[in-house]
């Protein structure tokens, strides 16, 4: 295999016939690229016109087949986590993502072996390139910035290789911190740099979603998933979320509150101290009661807070509306 | 006094002194930026996505809009004082001046014709745990 050697800002050209095709080249290139002289600079690979079908397939294949490698470990991992019920402090991110970075890193291996320590490859809801931007270290960019070259039409469209493990990932909370091995990642992080979970595990299946739902459950991204799915979800007994009255009360969004409460299974729902045609109303705490309200618009059916000293629905609802005395509802959709 | 009730947003029609005590809020507004469009969105569901728009009728003429960040509040009309659509918001709230009929749409709510008047625009709201009470999020 002819080797190149890549000097700052060279841009290597890939004459026809050299087995560029070839998954192995691009270990050779990546190989190259991480060699430590040539740190802080992006490369960017041309192909010839003639050769350029036979690369692009070469690497869709490689980068589609790994990502769904990817994602099916993944969803393994998650189910293996929910068997074993570790949780940590912080709502499972430390504990969740080695695991996860262990994949990557496998993956990473497969593709290039004998360098996995030192190169991970990230679909592209992990980074970006304005993200990559921000990175030291040597970046093989396949995508955005090389479309004209090298049109990738997978998933993956940006491959990170962190050549030095030795460089400071710098950043709080940032992704790129999995480079590194110091394993950080923030919930708020992965919905502002990335598109999320979800849109990784793509058409992925229920399960998967209440897994990750019991996984994150303050993500963003997992939470409106979960919502969108609320009309047609169907998981098994044991993967519906266990939701208390204590939890309830702590969920700020009413859309949410009323997608676990349907596929979730709420414990203790109490019986309802006051029924009319408004709704009903029962006690939660000394502080607080719930009343029930069907939507006359789309027939949902919700749960809302309102101050213990209400007695009937109709009282309760008017306090939720926070109309003064002798305001007319003329129309309620 | 009139209500209307779309999904979790209230629209309640103020009192002559309600609407001449925010309408003194108003003198804030004096240095807005300009900007046109027919509609306004009212509220937008921070998971669902959906949103509450207030739709003018495309014979009326276009809304021009202002705002000025620093007192978060919002003005609306045609550029005169005439406008046919005229907001403010201060905190939590909105404040609606209908010069005519306007439309309110929502992707899962049935439409309503609010006629024109001047109302004031708010979510629902709740308590727990004998907290204060918020507005209902969606």
């Amino acid at each position: 295999m002819k080797k190149f050697k890549l000097d700052k800002n060279q841009v290597i050209k890939i004459p026809s016939g050299d087995g560029s095709g070839d998954l192995s080249f691009w270990r050779e290139v990546l190989l190259l690229c991480s060699d430590r002289k040539a740190a802080h600079k992006d490369f960017i690979i041309l192909v010839d016109e003639d050769m350029k079908d036979q690369v692009e397939a070469s690497i869709n294949q490689t980068l589609t087949d790994g990502y769904e490698r990817l994602r099916s470990e993944v969803v393994t991992v998650m189910r293996q986590r929910h068997g074993s019920r570790h949780r940590s402090g912080w709502g499972g991110w430390s504990r969740m993502m080695p695991k996860w970075y262990d994949v990557l890193k496998t993956l990473g291996n497969e593709l290039c072996r004998g360098v996995a320590s030192e190169i991970v490859w990230l679909p592209h809801w992990v980074t970006d390139k304005r993200l990559a931007g921000k990175q030291e270290g040597v970046y093989l960019i396949v995508g955005d910035a090389s479309k004209e070259v090298i049109h990738v039409g997978g998933r993956v469209k940006t491959v990170i290789i962190d050549s030095e493990k030795s460089t400071p990932q710098h950043g709080k909370g940032s992704v790129i911190k999995m480079l590194g091995g110091r394993v950080r990642w923030n919930a708020w992080m992965a919905e502002r740099d990335n598109q999320g979970f979800i849109t990784f595990l793509g058409e992925t299946d229920d399960e998967a979603v209440a897994l990750l739902y019991k996984e994150f459950p303050s993500c963003r991204e997992i939470q409106r998933e979960l919502v969108k799915r609320s009309q047609d979800f169907h998981i098994s007994d044991d993967l519906k979320p266990k939701v208390t009255w204590n939890r309830i009360g702590q969920i700020k969004n009413a859309e949410l509150r009323r997608t676990l409460m349907t596929v979730g299974i709420v414990k203790d729902y109490p019986e309802p101290e006051a029924v009319d045609d408004e709704g009903e109303l029962f006690s939660l705490d000394q502080f607080t009661k719930v009343l029930k309200l069907t939507c006359p618009s789309t027939g949902r059916i919700y749960h809302l807070g309102v101050p213990a000293n209400l007695v009937t629905p109709r009282e309760a609802r008017r306090w939720t509306l926070n109309l003064p005395e002798g305001a007319e509802i003329l129309s309620e959709t | 006094m009139k209500a209307y009730r779309h999904g979790d947003v209230v629209i309640r029609q103020l009192t002559d002194q309600e609407y001449s005590a925010i309408s003194d809020a108003r003198i804030l507004n004096k240095d807005y930026k300009q900007k046109t469009a027919r509609q306004l969105t009212l509220a937008e569901g921070e998971i669902t996505g959906h949103s509450h728009v207030l739709t003018v009728d495309a014979e009326h003429q276009p809304i021009d809009w202002g705002e000025r960040r620093d007192f978060n509040i919002w003005l609306f009309g045609n550029g005169s004082k005439d406008g046919s659509l005229n907001i403010s918001q201060l905190g939590d709230f909105k404040v609606l001046d209908l010069q005519n009929e306007a439309t309110l749409t929502h992707e899962e709510h049935a439409q309503i014709d609010i006629p024109a008047g001047q109302y004031i625009v708010y979510q629902q709201r709740e308590s727990w745990t004998g907290n204060a009470p918020r507005r209902v999020y969606d």
